[in-house]
């Protein structure tokens, strides 16, 4: 019991920079937490983004409406697992136009008959395809030509990584500031047990004993600031990620939010407070004894 | 037990406190250290608590020559010693009782029989009890009188039945009764075969409780044995 008293009295001597320092854990281990969540969650994103590609089949003019829902069928028969496939015939193509171009569209529609020759039919193909799909479509017979859009996102799958990256690297950093503002709370508490530490060590306490307090000094701040971290990730982590997710279509495919890893910012603080404690070394700190000691 | 050689004790380069003091006590021997105000009485028995080391000389305790002992080893002399310091050193935010108990906690003697460990709930209160500390044993060590405290720091010294007891006026603030109550813990715990160093400027005492005596006279160490006519005064 003794010891936990000890481990308690930095609450009593400083207990606003204790409490302060269970709110600026709680804080940073939150953000740190949901800034790994978007590093991890924009992976999906990303790797979406880096294989979706669009697969245009121009079909051959003497094409019949046979051949149409044959070359139609075989492509959804190999590659419908994985994608959208859709035959866009003129008329489709001009309603497709109606929005953005009016006036080409109405142009279009006055060619009559002569429609079918000006413009062409296709078959779309959209969603994440194997490399070797191109090929597979531009052997088909009655397909005249075929070309893919792969690439076509690249600026943005570098904008998405630079995202990752500056998350990754704001992750460590406010880990690093957690661990650091930690230590030195522990050094802090180490010095105001100094008296008590003193004692111990002169009436025979090993490093061990004299670690037993500041570790658990630690682990009762950063166990404070894990739980307050979990409140705010289990009220507010899902809003601020869907508010994330709703800033772009392309961002609906990232990793959702899990309420119940709130656990886990719990055994994080509980974890750094604890390590910090150890770090903090009161038998170097807390535990100097007289002049020209033994 | 101990054995003292040509120890010799300065600050900061100033005039020795202690100088070529030699002493050799046994197991279970007493010793009171007099001397009148700043003669070196705290230096020297902070030397014995191994709380300081001397500028010059050395310091052996139970055998083992503290200037090349082992951290293990200093531990275990360390766990062996009851210390009451003049300043007392109590941990102000613990009660009476946590800090006895810190003491024993962290570990006794080889006099401390295995029977008594494990029991020292009982121990404290008993110990409490004869210094008339019992009704204050849930409260915060900061809310004691300097008397209370001096008794205190004596209880969290005997409890681990120590083989050395270095206690620094352990009566310094207290009134007859209360004095002679724990001169009779003192002479206890040296029968049950303790050694006993004890700093005073109390001659009633000196005069009552006739022991062995060593006086300190300009960092010197004069040692004179009250069973032989000797008067031990300075």
């Amino acid at each position: 019991m003794y010891v936990l008293k000890l481990s308690l009295r930095p609450w009593r001597r400083s207990p606003y920079s204790q409490a302060f320092t269970s709110i600026a854990v709680g804080v940073l281990l939150f953000l740190a937490s949901f800034l790994f969540w978007m590093q991890w969650g924009l992976a999906p994103v990303i790797d979406r983004l880096q294989h979706e590609q669009v697969i245009t089949a121009y079909l051959d003019p003497s094409a019949d409406a046979a051949t149409e829902s044959q070359i139609v069928d075989t492509i959804r028969t190999e590659l419908g697992a994985h994608a959208e496939v859709e035959m866009v015939k003129p008329e489709k193509f001009i309603e497709h136009l109606k929005g953005d171009y009016p006036d080409l569209s109405r142009e279009l529609e006055d060619l009559g008959p002569e429609l079918s020759t000006v413009v062409p039919r296709y078959v779309s193909v959209s969603g994440i395809l194997p490399d070797s799909s191109l090929g597979y479509v531009r052997a088909l017979q009655g397909v005249q030509a075929a070309e893919s859009s792969t690439d076509r996102f690249q600026s943005v799958i570098g904008a998405f990584r630079a995202l990752k990256w500056v998350a990754g690297l704001l992750t460590l950093g406010l880990g690093l500031a957690l661990v650091t503002g930690l230590i030195h709370l522990g050094r802090t508490n180490a010095y105001l047990q100094q008296d008590a530490f003193a004692w111990m060590k002169l009436m025979g306490a090993g490093r061990n004993e004299l670690r037993v307090p500041s570790l658990l000094s630690g682990l009762i701040v950063g166990l404070i600031g894990g739980v307050l971290a979990s409140l705010v990730w289990i009220s507010a982590g899902e809003w601020m990620a869907n508010h994330i997710r709703a800033l772009s279509p392309v961002l609906r495919y990232m990793t959702g939010l899990q309420p119940a890893h709130a656990s886990f910012l719990v055994a994080f603080g509980v974890l750094f407070g604890a390590l910090s404690g150890v770090a903090a070394t009161p038998s170097r700190n807390g535990a100097r004894i007289g002049r020209n000691r033994f | 037990m101990i054995s003292l050689k040509q120890v010799s004790k300065s600050y900061f380069g100033q005039t020795r406190v202690l100088d070529q003091v030699q002493l050799e006590m046994g197991a279970g021997d007493f010793l009171y250290v007099i001397g009148g105000s700043g003669a070196g009485k705290s230096s020297l028995l902070r030397l014995l608590a191994t709380e300081e080391a001397p500028t010059d000389g050395s310091v052996s305790l139970f055998g083992y020559n503290l200037s090349s002992v082992s951290p293990s080893a200093l531990r275990a002399i360390r766990q062996s010693i009851g210390y009451v310091p003049q300043d007392v050193r109590l941990i102000p935010d613990l009660s009476v009782y946590d800090n006895i108990l810190l003491s024993i906690s962290l570990g006794g003697s080889r006099l401390l029989a295995k029977q008594v460990r494990g029991n020292e709930r009982t121990r404290i209160n008993e110990m409490l009890e004869r210094l008339g500390l019992i009704a204050k044993k849930d409260k915060p060590a900061s809310a004691l009188s300097g008397g209370e405290a001096q008794r205190v720091a004596l209880a969290r010294a005997l409890i681990r039945a120590p083989e050395l007891l270095v206690a620094d006026e352990p009566t310094g603030a207290q009134d007859r009764d209360y004095t002679f109550a724990i001169m009779d813990l003192i002479l206890k715990a040296n029968l049950a075969g303790s050694a006993v160093v004890l700093a005073t400027h109390d001659r009633e005492i000196v005069r009552r409780v006739r022991k062995r005596c060593g006086i300190l006279r300009g960092g010197k160490l004069e040692l004179e044995d009250m069973g032989g006519g000797l008067t031990c005064t300075y």
